[in-house]
Order: C-alpha cells, then sequence, then structure tokens
C-alpha cells in the first residue's frame, strides 16, 4: 500500500462524526424534518411510476428554466442580465434543493425562522443577510425570494430564486468595497422577512430597501422580476400536483434526490481512485493585507463509499472581506455540481450530499463569523476550484482539465456629463484551462450564458468610449493543449472618476498541468503605451483617472495541459497566423521557429531547438503556478505540498519588485 | 389563374408539391427529397404534379426551403472575409460565447464553430461615434490592400460590419463602393443594410452569416428558378413570401421557411373557419414545432435563436422541440428517460423501417401500441413491428420493462414535452390553453393532437385534408411581406416625435420599394408600425404597435401604455409614471395581400363510415389496450361522424380518435374533433 496517499489522517478521520466534531458544519442547525410525514413519503415511494418520477423531473427542470428566462427579460441589473448571476430552484419542505443546485441558496432561513403556522398561501419571503441565511446567500448585493408552494391548504415546497443587483448601500457604489472589515460597510442588511404577507405587499418595507440603494428603480426592477419567477414555478408544481396529487409529486422530488446520490455513488465514485489528495491555491490578498496571501487547502479523501473534502489548514477568516461563512452541507452542494465532469449529463441536486461532503473547521475563510466582512466571497469559489483542480491532478496523475479564473470584475464610476452618477461594471470572462484533449476556450465566462456588455450600448449609456475588445495574445498557457486566452478590452473615460477592480490571478498564475505552463495573470493598465503607463495589481476599490484617460483591462489565461514542446507544429503556426501567439513565444515556449511575416516553420531548426529545451528544462511539471506562487514558496511566505523540486524552479525576486512596487497606492491602510 | 400557383416545400425527409386544379381540387404529390441535388426532387416533384394535373403552367412557383436551414444546421458554409473597426478584430470570437461545459473537466466542446475564422478577419483604420458623428475618418487608400490580401485568399464574398454604422453608415458605404470599382467580382455584404440595429455582436454574426449563405442560396434559387419560366417566390422566416432578388439580399432570412409556412397555413384555416385562439402543431420526422394563433394572426418575433446563433430578422415564433417520429429514446445520467433531440432521421429512420436502425423511437412505440399503420405512404412502405419490439425491448430491459411498457413509457414522455412545449407558448405567455382549438400538422399531428389535448384541457382538434402537406399548403395561403427596422434612441420625456415620423417615413419607402419589385402581383397593401421600447436600465425591449400616418402626442403616449401593459401581462408590474421609458428601434412591416386558395370541398355523403378494420390500439393513460375500428379517410365524406376510439388512415398521416372524443368531417372536408363535455383524460 502506499503510504503517501493513505497516510494516518486518511484512516483517522473515515469515522466524520468524531473526526470533524469540532468542525464548523451545520453550525446553523437544520430545518427539523416531520418524521411521520418522511415515512408517509417512503411509502408512497415504494409504488412510485418511475415515468411520472421522470415527468416531475422534466416538470421541475422546465418551471426553473422558465423562470429564469422571464428574469432574464426584465431584470435591470446587468450582472444578473449579461452575466446572469442568478438562479432560481425548487426546495423540499425540510429545504433540500431538488432542482439543479442553485449555487447554495435555500429557504432554510425562512424555516429556521419561521415556524410552519406563520408561512402562508400568497406569502413571499425576501432577505439579502449573509449570516442569517447560513451563508448560503453569499454577500449583500445578492437578494433571495423564496415563495412558499401550497397545493389545497398543504405546504409542499419553495420556490427560491437570488439574483446579484446593482446596489445596496453601504460604502461604494455599486456595494461591492474590497477593503471593507465588517459587512455593516458593505450595504444594507436585510433578515428573512416577509414581503408579501397572504398577497399584500408590505409597501413599508420595500420603501426601506429602496432607500438604502443608489439605483431603486433598478432594484425594484429586479426583485419584481424575482417575484415574478418563483410565481411561475409556483404554478408549474401546482399544475403537477393537480395531476398526479401533491402526494406523489412530493414522493417524486425525494426519488429524484436519491436518483441523484445513487447515480454519484455508483458511476462517479467508482471513478476516483481511492487515498488521500492534497490541494492548496491562494487568493491573493484580503484586500488590505496585499503581499500576504491566504490560503485555500483541502485535503481530499476518498473511500468506498464516499468522497471527503477537509478544508484543514485553510487559513483563519481575515480582516478585509474575501470570507464566506456557509457551512459544509450547502458547500458540497456547490463543489458537488462539479461531478458533472464525470459523469455528463446528470443534474446535480442535494443528493449529491448523501456521499459527498465537505467539512469545514471553525473561523477560517470559509467558516468566518459575524460580522466578519464578506463581499468579496467570491474569490472562495473560485480557489475552492483551483485547490480541488489540483488535488484532481496529482489523484489522476495530470488526466485533468488545468486551472482557470473566468471572472473578473471592472467597474469605472464618476459622475457623467448630466451630473449623475453611473457605475459602468462589468464581469469579464477569461481563458479556461487546457482540456488532456483539446485547447481550453478563449475568454469565457465561469457562468454559462453570459454575454458581454456591447460596446455600442455602453457608449451610448455612460461617458466612455471603447477602444479594444480582443484576446490577450500570449495570455494561454503553453502546453501541448494551449490554455484559452484572456481578455482585453480597452476603455477610454471621457469624465473624471474612479475605476475598481475585483480581480484574482493578477500575480499568481492559473497553474498548468501535466507538463502544461502557467497561464499569463491578468491586470489593468492605466494609459498603455504612454511615459504614464501604470500596471494595477490586486483589487482595488478606487483607481483615479481624469477624462481622456485610457484603461486597459486584461483578464488572465487559462492554464496549459501537458509538454508544449509536443505540440502540434501545425497548431503552433496557426496560434501565430491567428495571432493569437507571438513567433517569439512560438520559439520560447514551444521551441517553434516561424517566419513572423510569412509565417513559414524552419522545420530543421524547430527539432534542434525543441531537444534543446527540453534538455535544458529537465522533465515536466505536474503542477505549475508560475513566478509569483514560485518565488514566495522559495521565501517561505507560503507553503504547498507540491513536489518540492518542481515548485520553485522559476522563482525569481524580481517579480516581487514587479509587483509589489507602490503596493499601497491605492488601498488606503485602515485600522481595524 | 389561382390553379396554377404550385406551393413546393423541400423537407428533410420529403419533397412536398401542391396545387389546386381548375375544379378547385387539391392535388399533391411527395418524393423522396435529394439531398446531393435538391433541384432534382423539385423537378421530380413538379413532374409527379404533371402526371396528375396533365401540363402546367403556374403563375408562380411558391417555395419553402431548408437550403439555409440545413447549412446551418451542418456548418457547411463557404469561407468569407470580415472588415471590422479597428480594435475589433476578435470580436467574433469574445462575445457571447455559449460554452456551457467550459469549466467541467472532461466535458465540453474542443471548439466552437467559428463563422470567419481570424485568418480572414481584417480591422479598418476608422471610427463613428454613436450620435452618428465621425470621429476617425476612413482612408480609402487603406482598403485597397485588404482586398488585394482578401482576393489572394480565393474569397469572394466580403461582410463588412462597422461599429456605430447603425447610426451612421457611410464608412460602409463608402467601402463597398470603393470595392465595387475595383474588385467589381466581390460581393460585398453591409452591417447597416442587413440589420441597422445596435449591438454589434448580433449585428456583426447576422451580417456574417448572411453573407456566407448568398452563394449557397443564390446558387441554389438559381437552379431552382430555372425548372419552370414562372416567378420564384422564396418563404422566409417571418412568414411572408418574397421575390427572388430579395431573399438574396438576406438569405439567413428564410432560415425557417419550412416550419413558419405550416403556421401560415394553419392561420389561414382558423380565419376560414372563424377561429378566433388556435394553437398550430406540427409534429414532423425530428421536431414537434408549436405556435399560437390569435385573431387570424399569428405572432412574429426578432428575438429567435438558430442552431446557437441569434436571429434578428423577424421570424414567425414558433417554437420548435426536438420530439419527433424519428426521434431516438436514451437514458440520461440522470436515470431519467429522455427523447431526442437526435433523431433517426429517415436514414436508417426508426427501427420499424427496417433499414438498419436499432434504437427504439416514438415511431417504434407508436407502432407496436397499434397506433400506426403497418405500412405508411398508402402501402408504398412497410414498416417491421418485430423490428420495433426488439428496439424496445433492448431499452426497457434496464427498468425491467416489457416492449409494451416501454412504448407506453415512451409515449408518455413524448406526450410530457410536447405538452410542455405548447404550455411554453401559452400558458407561459398569459393564454390559457383550453379556450384554444388545436391544429393537427404534420405526419405525426393527427397521431398525438387528441391526447395532448386532453392533457392540456383543450376541447376541440381540427386535422385539415392534407395534414402531411401543411407546410406546402401554406406557401398557397401566404402574402408578400417585406419588413425593416432601424435603431432609434430615445427617451421618454425628450422625444423628437417628428424625428420618429421622418424615420418611420423612410422605413416605409424602403419596404415599399421591395414589395414593388417588378413581376409582383399586385394585391391590397397594408403597412404597420411598431416601436421597441423598454425601461431604463432594462436590456430586453417589447415590441408595441403605433398608429399609423402622422404621429402626434397622443398616438405616442397610446404607445407608451401599450408597453405598460404589456410589461404588466409578462411580469406582473408595470411603472406607469415612476419609471422612464426608453425607445430603441423602430419597426416597419408591409404586406401585399395575395389571393387565396379555396376551402377544399367535397360531396356530403350518407354521413354513414364503413371501418376498413379493426386493430389492438393504446390510448395515453389508457389501462390497457382497445380494440379499435379502422377507416380510411378518403372514404369520409363531409357530415360522417365518428366516435372514438378509432382511427383514420390516409396516405401522409394516421388520426387517432381516442374514447370520448368524436370525429366530425366538417364542410371543408377538415376532420373536426370533439371531446364530450365533462370527460378528461389524465
Amino acid at each position: 500500500m502506499n503510504n503517501s496517499i493513505f497516510p494516518a489522517s486518511y484512516h483517522d478521520k473515515r469515522d466524520e462524526e468524531e473526526a470533524f466534531k469540532d468542525y464548523a458544519d451545520f453550525r446553523y442547525g437544520r430545518v427539523p424534518q416531520d418524521p411521520a410525514a418522511l415515512a408517509q413519503i417512503s411509502e408512497l415511494r415504494r409504488g412510485l411510476d418511475p415515468i411520472l418520477v421522470d415527468i416531475v423531473d422534466g416538470g421541475i427542470e422546465a418551471a426553473v428554466m422558465e423562470a429564469e428566462a422571464a428574469v432574464e427579460r426584465t431584470a435591470r441589473s446587468t450582472i444578473i442580465r449579461e452575466q446572469h448571476d442568478y438562479r432560481a430552484s425548487l426546495n423540499t419542505i425540510d429545504c433540500l434543493s431538488v432542482s439543479r443546485v442553485s449555487w447554495a441558496a435555500t429557504a432554510d432561513p425562512i424555516r429556521m425562522k419561521y415556524p410552519l403556522d406563520r408561512i402562508n398561501e400568497g406569502d413571499v419571503f425576501i432577505y439579502n443577510d449573509v449570516y442569517e441565511s447560513a451563508g448560503t446567500i453569499g454577500h449583500l448585493p445578492d437578494y433571495c425570494v423564496v415563495t412558499p408552494i401550497f397545493w389545497r391548504t398543504r405546504l409542499l415546497a419553495f420556490a427560491q430564486i437570488f439574483g446579484h443587483v446593482s446596489d445596496v448601500g453601504g460604502r461604494q457604489a455599486g456595494s461591492w468595497p474590497n477593503t471593507s472589515t465588517s459587512i455593516f460597510e458593505e450595504g444594507t442588511l436585510c433578515p428573512p422577512v416577509k414581503l408579501y404577507s397572504a398577497g399584500t405587499l408590505n409597501e413599508d418595507l420595500y420603501d426601506v430597501l429602496l432607500r438604502n440603494s443608489r439605483f431603486p428603480d433598478d432594484l425594484r426592477g429586479d426583485i419584481d422580476a424575482f417575484v415574478g419567477a418563483n410565481e411561475i414555478v409556483r404554478r408549474r408544481i401546482v399544475e403537477l400536483c393537480d395531476r398526479f396529487t401533491g402526494d406523489l409529486v412530493e414522493a417524486a422530488f425525494y426519488e429524484i434526490l436519491d436518483r441523484c446520490a445513487e447515480v454519484v455513488r455508483d458511476k462517479g465514485l467508482p471513478l476516483f481512485p481511492e487515498g488521500e489528495f492534497i490541494g492548496e491555491d491562494f487568493i491573493e490578498s484580503d484586500g488590505l493585507s496585499l503581499d500576504q496571501p491566504v490560503k485555500i487547502k483541502i485535503a481530499l479523501r476518498k473511500y468506498p463509499d464516499k468522497m471527503i473534502l477537509d478544508f484543514e489548514g485553510t487559513n483563519p477568516q481575515t480582516r478585509g472581506p474575501v470570507n464566506w461563512p456557509l457551512d459544509g452541507r450547502h458547500y458540497s452542494k456547490w463543489l458537488g455540481a462539479f461531478f458533472k465532469a464525470q459523469i455528463p449529463g446528470i443534474i446535480i441536486n442535494e443528493g449529491v450530499t448523501q456521499v459527498f461532503r465537505c467539512r469545514i473547521p471553525k473561523r477560517t475563510v470559509l467558516s468566518s463569523e459575524f460580522p466578519a466582512p464578506v463581499v468579496s466571497r467570491m474569490t472562495c469559489m473560485l480557489r475552492m476550484i483551483s485547490a480541488y483542480t489540483v488535488a484532481l491532478a496529482k489523484m489522476f496523475n495530470g488526466q485533468v482539465v488545468a486551472d482557470m479564473q473566468n471572472i473578473q470584475i471592472y467597474g469605472l464610476y464618476g459622475y457623467d456629463f448630466e451630473g449623475n452618477l453611473f457605475l459602468m461594471r462589468e464581469i469579464f470572462g477569461a481563458g479556461s484551462g487546457a482540456r488532456p484533449y483539446a485547447d481550453g476556450t478563449d475568454a469565457v465566462d465561469l457562468v454559462p450564458y453570459s454575454k458581454n456588455l456591447p460596446a455600442e450600448f455602453v457608449e451610448q449609456r455612460f461617458p466612455v468610449t471603447v477602444e479594444r475588445v480582443g484576446l490577450a495574445i500570449d495570455s494561454g498557457g503553453p502546453g501541448k493543449h494551449r490554455g484559452g486566452l484572456g481578455y482585453v478590452k480597452e476603455l477610454r473615460t471621457l469624465v473624471d472618476g474612479h475605476y475598481t477592480t475585483v480581480t484574482e490571478r493578477t500575480a499568481f498564475a492559473c497553474v498548468g498541468i501535466n507538463g502544461g505552463r502557467w497561464g499569463a495573470p491578468g491586470a489593468s493598465v492605466k494609459n498603455p503605451g504612454t511615459p504614464e503607463a501604470e500596471n494595477v495589481y490586486f483589487s482595488r476599490d478606487a483607481v483615479p483617472v481624469k477624462a481622456g484617460d485610457l484603461i486597459r483591462l486584461v483578464t488572465p489565461g487559462g492554464g496549459g495541459w501537458g509538454d508544449p514542446l509536443e505540440r502540434d507544429i501545425a497548431d503552433v503556426r496557426m496560434d501565430v497566423v491567428r495571432r493569437l501567439v507571438s513567433a517569439g513565444s512560438a520559439e520560447r515556449d514551444y521551441g517553434v521557429v516561424i517566419d513572423a511575416t510569412t509565417f513559414e516553420v524552419n522545420l530543421a531548426a524547430t527539432a534542434k531547438l525543441r531537444l534543446r529545451l527540453a534538455h535544458e528544462r529537465g522533465p515536466v511539471k505536474l503542477i505549475d503556478r508560475g513566478p509569483y506562487a514560485e518565488t514566495l514558496i522559495k521565501k517561505g511566505l507560503i507553503t504547498v505540498a507540491d513536489p518540492e523540486l518542481e515548485c520553485t524552479r522559476c522563482a525569481d525576486d524580481a517579480v516581487l519588485e514587479t509587483y509589489w512596487k507602490d503596493l499601497y497606492k491605492y488601498t488606503p491602510p485602515r485600522l481595524g | 389563374m389561382l390553379g396554377s400557383r404550385i406551393g413546393i416545400d423541400v423537407g428533410g425527409t420529403f419533397t412536398d408539391v401542391i396545387a389546386v386544379d381548375s375544379a378547385g381540387r387539391y392535388v399533391t404529390y411527395k418524393h423522396t427529397t435529394t439531398p446531393k441535388d435538391l433541384a432534382h426532387g423539385v423537378a421530380e416533384g413538379i413532374a409527379g404534379l404533371t402526371t396528375k394535373l396533365g401540363a402546367l403552367q403556374p403563375s408562380a412557383l411558391l417555395y419553402g426551403t431548408t437550403t439555409a436551414t440545413n447549412a446551418l444546421l451542418e456548418q457547411r458554409l463557404p469561407s468569407i472575409a470580415l472588415l471590422v473597426t479597428a480594435g475589433f478584430r476578435e470580436i467574433l470570437e469574445i462575445n457571447g460565447v455559449h460554452d456551457e461545459d467550459h469549466h467541467e473537466p472532461g466535458s465540453g466542446h474542443a471548439h466552437h464553430y467559428r463563422i470567419v475564422p481570424l485568418e480572414h478577419v481584417f480591422e479598418v483604420d476608422e471610427r463613428i461615434a454613436h450620435d452618428g458623428t465621425i470621429r476617425c475618418e476612413l482612408d480609402p487608400a487603406t482598403i485597397a490592400p485588404l482586398a488585394a490580401q482578401i482576393t489572394a485568399a480565393g474569397i469572394t464574398v466580403i461582410a463588412v460590419c462597422l461599429l456605430h454604422s447603425y447610426r451612421n453608415p457611410v464608412h460602409e458605404l463608402r467601402i463597398a463602393a470603393q470595392l465595387a470599382r475595383t474588385h467589381p467580382h466581390l460581393q460585398v455584404v453591409l452591417s447597416s443594410q442587413v440589420l441597422s440595429e445596435f449591438r454589434e455582436y448580433e449585428r456583426t454574426v447576422t451580417t456574417c452569416l448572411n453573407a456566407a449563405l448568398l452563394p449557397v442560396l443564390q446558387d441554389h434559387l438559381e437552379r431552382i428558378a430555372k425548372l419552370n419560366a414562372a416567378p420564384l417566390y422564396v418563404m422566409k422566416s417571418s412568414g411572408g413570401l418574397t421575390a427572388l432578388e430579395n431573399a438574396l439580399r438576406t438569405p439567413l432570412a428564410t432560415v425557417l421557411s419550412g416550419p413558419s409556412a405550416a403556421v401560415v397555413g394553419a392561420t389561414h384555416l382558423a380565419r376560414i373557419l372563424d377561429i378566433a385562439e388556435a394553437i398550430s402543431l406540427d409534429i414532423g420526422g425530428t421536431s414537434t414545432d408549436v405556435a399560437l394563433i390569435k385573431g387570424g394572426r399569428y405572432a412574429v418575433t426578432s428575438r429567435a435563436e438558430f442552431a446557437g446563433f441569434p436571429l434578428k430578422h423577424p421570424a414567425v415564433d414558433v417554437l420548435s422541440i426536438g420530439a419527433g417520429g424519428g426521434s431516438i429514446a436514451w437514458l440520461g445520467a440522470d436515470q431519467r428517460w429522455h427523447l431526442g433531440p437526435r433523431s433517426a432521421g429517415a436514414e436508417p429512420g426508426p427501427a420499424c423501417y427496417g433499414n438498419g436502425g436499432t434504437q427504439a423511437t416514438l415511431t417504434d412505440a407508436h407502432l407496436v401500441l397499434g397506433r400506426l399503420p403497418t405500412t405508411l405512404l398508402g402501402g408504398r412502405m412497410p414498416l417491421k413491428p418485430e423490428l420495433a419490439l426488439h428496439a424496445l425491448a433492448d431499452f426497457g430491459r434496464a427498468r425491467g420493462l416489457d416492449p409494451i411498457a416501454t412504448a407506453q413509457g415512451l409515449l408518455r414522455i413524448a406526450s410530457q414535452s410536447m405538452c410542455g412545449a405548447i404550455r411554453r407558448i401559452s400558458v407561459q405567455r398569459g393564454h390559457d390553453p383550453t379556450s384554444h382549438v388545436l391544429f393537427a400538422l404534420g405526419g405525426g399531428g393527427p397521431l398525438h393532437a387528441a391526447e395532448l389535448a386532453g392533457l392540456l384541457g383543450i376541447d376541440t382538434v381540427i386535422v385539415p385534408p392534407h395534414p402531411g402537406f401543411a407546410a406546402a399548403y401554406g406557401l398557397l395561403t401566404a402574402d408578400l411581406r417585406e419588413d425593416a427596422a432601424q435603431t432609434y434612441a430615445q427617451t421618454e420625456g425628450t422625444l423628437d416625435i417628428a424625428g420618429i415620423q421622418a424615420e418611420f417615413e423612410r422605413l416605409e419607402g424602403r419596404v415599399l420599394a421591395r414589395l414593388g419589385t417588378p413581376g409582383t402581383a399586385l394585391g391590397e397593401l397594408t403597412l404597420s408600425r411598431r416601436l421597441d421600447l423598454r425601461y431604463r436600465g432594462m436590456s430586453a425591449e417589447f415590441s408595441v404597435p403605433v398608429a399609423a400616418g402622422l404621429l402626434n402626442s397622443t398616438t405616442v403616449e397610446e404607445a407608451l401604455e401599450g408597453f405598460h401593459q404589456q410589461y404588466e401581462a409578462f411580469s406582473g408590474h408595470a411603472y406607469r409614471g415612476t419609471q422612464v421609458i426608453e425607445i430603441v428601434n423602430l419597426r416597419v412591416s408591409g404586406q401585399i395581400l395575395q389571393p387565396k386558395p379555396p376551402p377544399e370541398s367535397r360531396l356530403r355523403g350518407s354521413g354513414e363510415a364503413i371501418a376498413i378494420g379493426r386493430r389492438q390500439t393504446y390510448f395515453l393513460d389508457a389501462a390497457d389496450l382497445i380494440d379499435c375500428a379502422i377507416y380510411s379517410r378518403q372514404k369520409l365524406q363531409v357530415g360522417t361522424q365518428l366516435e372514438g376510439p378509432a382511427i383514420v388512415e390516409q396516405d401522409d398521416s394516421t388520426i387517432l380518435v381516442p374514447p370520448t372524443w368524436k370525429l366530425t368531417v366538417d364542410l371543408y372536408a377538415n376532420a373536426l374533433l370533439k371531446r364530450s363535455s365533462a370527460t378528461r383524460l389524465a
């Protein structure tokens, strides 16, 4: 038996109840279940027609899609509309997500606060309070609306939808300060309350919520859209009940949950080799201490009957707002969605938690406590994926998709020519990681169906011009399969103002896998190509700009996969022809000697160069984190469990000078 | 004159030809589609009709085509070049990427299809601001070297899409004029002429697709035009016919030709029968297409999508789902049974065709459940029930189900998704299906219609005389139609009404010029105007009608109120007086009404129908197979009545009359299916 993958912790932590009793999991408690009702449901499930279950399952999926389409048509927030940061879902009466997982949001906060006899037909609940919602709403700009579904006076389920609205007040326009030290700086908190009570709108509550937003018309449009969407889901579920009876439909919900668990157990789990595999990654900073990365660490333990992700070794909760106060159950649902990779076509719902569980120690950045700031908790999500990628790379000997960072947010704000406050904010995609069988995708968002804001819309609406929209040449991590390219957008502001960034991978790079190299980090540049040119790294609240300044925004390239010296020469040539890779990089990274104007490849020189580069380089790395990470590792500022010799090969002190020069120029020091 | 118009619809499996003879009788002919040379199948179809009717001297060929449809679906487009504003070279690479699975290791597309690869995209130094002013003049000297590069690459079609050209097309026009002088053999397609609307990604994609389809459609339509001396009119997605030269202006506008024609035909029937609310249900081999018909009209949208591309040209609001007779059953990773969208098509076809298909399809389920005869096409096409049983047995085994139970399950799943499609166009948009009549079209429509009606609470189903020729028939009933649109940004409170009026008049001029193509048979002309409106902060628009004639503040106010109402119907809320409305686009649509074919008439018979056989048949959600009488449609006469359960067979379809339903043949030879009151399936 290989001890390195079966360390003592693998055996010691198999009994979860004992091993994780001091962890933060389920610290918010569980919605009480009614044993008699559950017993009746399991009785009904015995004779359940599988085709009826198919029909209920399909009906739920169609209802959720219909609701989301309605939101998209009427919502105001660009983050909801263009970037699709919203999700509808259906919960059982005990708050299990029976539709495909809706990130994390659930109806739990309603059940935890309101006894069943205070939940009535016609009620609509609303909240954005992170700590009153078990962190299932991750930050205040996400408003969540929950509508109970009754069939013939019996409460059967909850329709739930959340979306990222434009502004909920707080310190910063757009309610996304990178330097908050308490949730109270991040906007207005709305605990779970009734927006409608038995069909009657609570106008006074609405007035309070809207008064606390810089863009009240947008907020009203968005929340109304959520209420309407839940109503669609409610009607569809009632129609199913009219046809099959509420009892059978409810029994089908639990059957659907178990189906998911069964598929993951029978088809998913056997694909994972047993053992313990460590993955780590780093949030660049908490927004305040810019030279101090925040570590996310997971031990991925695969047993025959379950998979446990233990986050021991993850950084304690931070002073700045990168915390995410979720609990293990919801993390499991969220990360469990990645099982789709192993089982294409499966719909992952809460059933996945029966066999796949995240375990989170107390007071880490993943289990922060009130009133720790949280608005950038997205970075935790993304770095969890990266840490998981690294662990999987070890588990599967490199046969996994390389790392990526497909959400970067930039905003420009100020006063337009009419003197009105404006906020032009956009979420950009980036290069996706190269795949063991194909290149990564260029400039793609993490969230499916995202779109960019049209330049022709932006120029009509905001005092800016869009000078360039394109791909960042040479940003894709070199590899046998190349990482996807990052995105470049150049904006010229026509007024004085500030820009804000919520970015990752501006210094750290997307990790290359199995010989693939890291992808180029992205950052913003003020007035590129001029003597005043200035690179801006890390997340920033307020970088000042003057009318006429050009802002170049660049997002990171995805990690490469496999040895770049093995990349097909014709593919390298085509990348040069298409200006995705420069002739210089073709030579340096891929060992392909190509004429930059005629695009002719010198085959003899290429063969020679590839031999020489392979020799100089030595064996390829399984995990290639790039110069910033390696320099920090070499200096002992961060630690990783990667193979030791591999992880400091391109360390270089000059890198730190680049990134740490004028580090606090745009981030004022803040007292705790 | 009228009788000599011929409707020709080329579908994936069959080429359908229809005409009305001098006695007012409909003559139809079905020929297998000939994918290698579609014109051949059309020629054979016309020849087939000639043998039935004698020598033809048609006044017009009315043509529904899948040429553009298939070229897009199969991503088989010729190389073109694209000229863009400097700085936007990678516009097709990054906007609106739909790569859903990219972040899930192990899945995802290796490459997504590019209409124009980067090596064929060229940047032009120029810039027009959003208000139409010129920020950077176009230097004509920069065009010549680009043209040289493009020609050297062997490319003959160029798409040009410059930023804000919808506001000021001067630079696009200049490029076109220069290329016409220096490279007269090049075909140049300008975004400002194809789609004068803002949003550069959608406009660029639309321009490129039109440019790439141009040589494809030109070649094809010219072959068809040569088949006969009569002028050729092509069906567009909008439900209107257009002259050949107009079709080539925007070839992409023909992409939903067939499905739209069927809806147009059903709409005509609804008018004849004076039916206020109807749903057309067109079930073919690979898809089910449904559309809503209100007050004798179908809806037209400019928000359609096709094969992952935005479709900005007006299109009949048809919802298409991948469930048809050839749809293949499969077990998803979610442990659910699914049907389609993959279809066995015509080759190999369902297992029961005996052409090598082994996977269970919906048609196989129908056959083993006794819902289909054992031969199709009036005996020309024998089916093999044993192969269907075998395929169904294979599929059902994992759930321990026998072939009959498996077939019943597949029928329920198909019914569920077809019902879902009808709900999406009705209930979801605030229309109650129970007040609608269901038109059963396509080979499969009459097989499902009554049962779906039962599930939806619909009481009346109408099966026209030739349901399998629904699209070809629709062509005979269509009018000439042209559309024009223009982005014209305005905000409530500071509206330039005179400016809007002038823009509308300009668009009307353009529409009239196209409708007035020489050779057009003149009929009554109608022009209509619409405004695309939204509340400030929204991105999607709602399209509302505006009164014709000289605009004034009252007519504009009426349009704005129309928007509040439409928004309220959609979302349950409106913001009268509290939020500002923006005008985004102006739209004009012009139609020249065409003469309509007469309704089919047959002699009134005795009312007695005589069964030609009996069969054990399964009806949806029934406990068991039911012994069922079979009739021949040809032998049913006006006034004939049948009680369900019954099956009516005809060459192009099979009608299922479930228990509790009654069939009557109406004056126009339509089969009218009525459900006895107070009984509902399911």
